[in-house]
């Protein structure tokens, strides 16, 4: 056995993950980020004096700074401290709550469903308001029938297509209007349609770009046959 | 303290002020509408400057051992917003001149200038998100918090200057003075860069409450510096002589000018000061000038500026106690000097 | 990910790791993690990892390192067999048909003992749970937490196999888009559609379809001495049994065409690698082609997949536990916040391991770990 030492693990902080929407994205006992330590004084103002103003000026900054400094630990001080079930409390929780929709959008989507419904719901309900009652579903159902289409681009240059269509878009008597572009001068793309693909059992859209199209972005609605509602919208980039 | 000049302070503005002006132009897109917007966003940036800013913040985080990447989107924000109040600084203050050249609303009008510096403000979120895949979510949304509080305050300061020019305020004390500097230069001129310097080094676990206390007596110092030179400055100085007098800007001087003169002095003063500036003659400007002069009003500013500068290196050796010696760290002491004696 | 995970997830950490300075010694069996006794700890001293016995399975030659992967079109993958030119005495060992991932096969080249202080500081025991009731004696019998882990946390065996086909997804009768489906017929309930990596292999015709099937496999009752060095072997077989009957009787419901008729899948859909595109006559059109095809049976303890039983979560220890300061633990089985069998959890419990032993990552920036 040699001379070295052994080593030890050192304690963790905690050994537990948390589970409190109040802690998410704050250190547990920061105070607005910061540690709350003690103002740190500091040295006595020097005893032989240079001269006035100088030594005046810097007890003045002095002076200004430490007030600023109390200020705003007391401001932070306050309200982290707030306890949750008072309405300034509400404010404070919607707040966080934005924030942790915001960022965790990716990593947790259905946690984002929950908390949604807890940002319409009194926060001081335990437990979670059952998920069915967040979102109001189109035509009230649970199911949401989505459409597939198949999309066929005829274009000379790189073309970028997005499409978004309404849930419970069975209906295949779809018209795409022509699509714009926001400079006015560039003329519209009209040769787009809906055509049935029986092969598959499904709708093709169908997009012809001419040559002599200009690059830009073109954007417009698709709208029901019949009765012109609005069931999506489309929009188109073409390269340079 | 010492009146050698330091070397590494030049060196390492330079060093971390290309590092960020390269990095910065990558945010900056060359797509139209160029003569309306983008080269003018491109402009200020271009015309160099000194990165004090972003400098301090690299330095800040590299004293507690992160990297230059990791602050890299952090000092390209920094810098962006800095020009961005640059444009809307010199709309405000009518000013004619920057960095030797042109203003940007003498350029191109106000409305497309203030438009421009509303732009480059905005611009300056995209790399504060970017820094999420640099050094995580929960750093990124305090930087971004700590962005929204400097934009605050620096908004509240200057209100406050741009009250007092507004509403002829003449009973302002040197506090006033140092609370209006605090919030409208020190912010985001010193405290917030490494405040967020410190706070991306250590993974905000140091207490970030001295950097306020450095960064305010530092961003001060800098600041009356700034001043006199506008009074005292040679040819390499950039902005117009005098230019603080005829804006009738509250400096420290102008302060004790009025506090130390007499009644019917600062009658006279006031009643200057009441003008617009394009009211005001060469004759009434050289006369506030001489009567500074009268009151060593320089004089008195240049010894408040030496007093806070020490008070800045007193508190950073307070807080930089703990750390290893390293290029940053000095740089960060020697910044305080350098201030005071740049021209 | 568009190929396996091995190659997308594993390889690019290895090599990473690699990079960094990290050294791997392949062919060392883990046999034992021996604690110190409790009369040789001092005053206050918390219980410690005192050596790591191992069996050295195989030598490289000339004292090198074993570098496990391939290149196939560019990617780093892992290939199914180890390189034996490698190894010293590589040759016997593919002549005697050494299974070196396999728990009844305990030929070694050697042993090696690692103790601590000397050769270890810290250890992050990042095995398998199956493998732990074999490798932890120490720990099991001296702390009642892993006497209930090991007793209460359920792992379960698992059968896979993957086809290559010769017709595409839709000319099988299968008319959707490409998914993974859970919940059919056992065995193979799951099936996932795996044609996206036909871009990613190397073949010179390129195949229609690809598709992979898994289930769990049944624990057969009697326990398996260490003797019976067939085992392994036999439940290869019969998951050979199982693929074919599914594909015989069951995968009609899912590709009506892939069968001539109901218990008769059409053999000649599955591409043999090996086959020569002119040997039309020596074409087996019968079951036998599935030998062509890939399937496992995974019954090594380390192989064993982690379940989630109601009421067995308490019984999780977490890699923070700090019981044996010298040691922490690292896989899908620990209690991480994600208490599921998946690579998330391993790669959330490997960063509390992390933390564990030098305090990084901070535990604030494990992404999912805290969450309300």
């Amino acid at each position: 056995m040699s001379e070295r030492k052994r080593l030890h693990r050192d304690e963790p902080a905690r050994v537990g993950p948390l589970r409190d929407f109040s802690k998410l994205y704050r250190r547990p006992d920061s105070v607005n980020g910061t540690n709350p330590a003690k103002p740190v004084r500091p040295d006595a103002p020097r005893k032989d004096r240079i001269g006035g103003p100088l030594a005046e000026g810097v007890e003045l900054a002095y002076s200004v700074i430490e007030k600023y400094i109390a200020e705003g630990r007391r401001t932070a001080e306050g309200i982290s401290n707030q306890p949750y079930t008072t309405r300034a409390a509400t404010d404070n929780l919607q707040d966080i709550l934005e924030r942790v929709l915001r960022f965790q959008a990716e990593i947790l989507p259905l946690w984002i469903e929950t908390l949604a419904t807890l940002v319409r719901v009194d926060p001081s309900r335990n437990g979670f308001a059952a998920v069915a009652d967040a979102w109001p579903r189109a035509n009230g159902g649970q199911n949401t029938e989505t459409m597939a289409a198949s999309i066929e681009v005829v274009s000379l240059r790189p073309v970028q297509v997005s499409v978004e269509l309404r849930p419970n878009t069975k209906d295949q008597s779809l018209v795409a209007l022509s699509l714009n572009a926001v400079d006015s001068r560039k003329p519209a793309l009209t040769d787009i349609s809906f055509v049935p693909d029986e092969a598959r059992g499904r709708v093709k859209l169908r997009i012809r770009i001419p040559e002599s199209q200009p690059p830009g972005t073109y954007s417009g609605v698709i709208v029901h046959r019949d009765s012109g509602e609005t069931r999506g919208t489309l929009s188109i980039r073409i390269a340079d | 303290m010492s009146g050698t000049t330091s070397t590494l302070v030049p060196s390492m503005l330079r060093e971390y002020g290309d590092v960020t002006r390269a990095a910065l132009t990558k945010y900056l897109p060359s797509r139209e509408p160029r003569r309306y917007l983008y080269d003018l966003l491109s402009d200020y940036p271009q015309r160099g400057g000194k990165m004090m800013r972003p400098s301090m913040c690299i330095a800040a985080a590299r004293l507690y051992g992160a990297s230059l990447e990791d602050a890299m989107h952090t000092a390209v924000a920094i810098e962006l917003l800095h020009n961005a109040l640059l444009i809307h600084d010199d709309i405000e203050d009518a000013s004619e001149k920057r960095r030797g050249l042109p203003t940007l609303h003498v350029l191109h009008g106000v409305p497309l200038a203030l438009n421009a510096g509303d732009t480059l403000t905005l611009m300056s979120l995209r790399p504060l998100i970017d820094n999420r895949s640099r050094i995580g979510e929960r750093l990124t949304l305090r930087i971004i918090e700590e962005t929204e509080r400097m934009a605050r305050e620096c908004a509240e300061g200057q209100a406050m200057e741009l009250g007092w020019r507004r509403y002829n305020a003449t009973d302002i004390g040197d506090a006033d003075y140092l609370e209006m500097v605090l919030k409208k230069t020190c912010w985001l001129a010193t405290i917030y860069p490494v405040r967020v310097g410190a706070l991306i080094g250590s993974r905000d676990s140091v207490n970030l409450d001295p950097f306020v206390r450095y960064g305010f007596f530092l961003g001060a110092a800098f600041q009356i510096q700034d001043d006199l030179l506008n009074l005292v400055g040679d040819d390499g100085y950039g902005k117009e002589i005098n230019g603080d007098l005829w804006e009738g800007k509250r400096t420290l001087m102008l302060i004790h000018a009025i506090r130390e003169s007499t009644t019917e002095e600062r009658r006279r003063l006031s009643r200057l000061l009441s003008r617009p500036r394009e009211a005001r003659t060469l004759v009434q400007v050289t006369w506030m000038r001489k009567l500074m002069d009268k009151y060593g009003c320089t004089e008195y500013a240049r010894k408040i500026a030496h007093g806070l500068a020490g008070a800045a290196l007193h508190e950073y050796s307070l807080l930089s106690a703990g750390l290893p010696d390293s290029r940053d760290k000095s740089f960060l002491e020697q910044m305080v000097t350098w201030v005071i004696e740049r021209n | 990910m568009n190929a396996g995970m091995g190659d997308t997830v594993f390889a690019p950490m290895y090599e990473a790791l690699k990079k960094r300075g990290v050294a791997f010694r392949f062919f060392h069996r883990l046999e034992r993690v021996t604690l110190a006794a409790p009369d040789e700890l001092a005053e206050g001293e918390r219980a410690y990892v005192k050596a790591l016995e191992f069996d050295v399975q195989a030598k490289v030659k000339n004292g090198k390192a074993y570098e496990p992967l391939i290149d196939v079109g560019g990617l780093p993958c892992w290939p199914s067999k180890p390189d034996c030119s490698q190894l010293i005495d590589g040759s016997r060992f593919e002549r005697e048909e050494w299974d070196f991932e396999s728990h009844w096969d305990k030929r070694k080249a050697g042993t090696k003992t690692l103790r601590v202080v000397d050769d270890f500081d810290f250890v992050v025991l990042g095995v398998g749970l199956g493998a732990i009731p074999h490798m932890c004696q120490d720990l099991i019998q001296r702390d009642q937490r892993w006497r209930d882990m090991v007793a209460h946390l359920k792992t379960v065996n698992t059968q896979a196999f993957q086809i290559w086909l010769s017709a595409d997804m839709e000319q099988l009768g299968w008319s959707d888009p490409p998914l993974a489906l859970s919940a059919f017929v056992q065995p193979f309930e799951t099936w996932a559609d795996m044609s996206h990596l036909i871009g990613e292999e190397r073949w010179k015709v390129r195949p229609g379809a690809i598709a992979y099937f898994c289930s769990a496999l049944k624990d057969q009752v009697s326990p398996r001495e260490l003797s019976d060095t067939n085992y392994p072997k036999r439940r290869r077989m019969e998951v050979r049994e199982n693929g074919i009957r599914y594909l015989n009787n069951d995968i009609v419901q899912l590709w009506p065409n892939a069968v001539r008729r109901r218990g008769e899948f059409k053999w000649d859909l599955l591409i043999d690698p090996t086959e020569k595109a002119s040997n039309r006559k020596g074409r087996r059109n019968n079951e036998a082609r599935f030998d062509s095809q890939y399937w496992r049976a995974n019954v090594n303890p380390t192989e064993r997949y982690v379940l989630s039983l109601p009421g067995t979560q308490k019984y999780r220890i977490s890699p923070l536990d700090n019981t044996y300061d010298n040691l922490t633990i690292a896989g899908d089985w620990t209690t991480c916040g994600l208490d599921a069998g998946c690579v998330e959890a391993a790669v959330i419990s490997g960063r509390l391991a992390a933390h564990a032993i030098s305090s990084s990552p901070a535990l604030e920036d494990i992404v999912a770990y805290d969450h309300p």
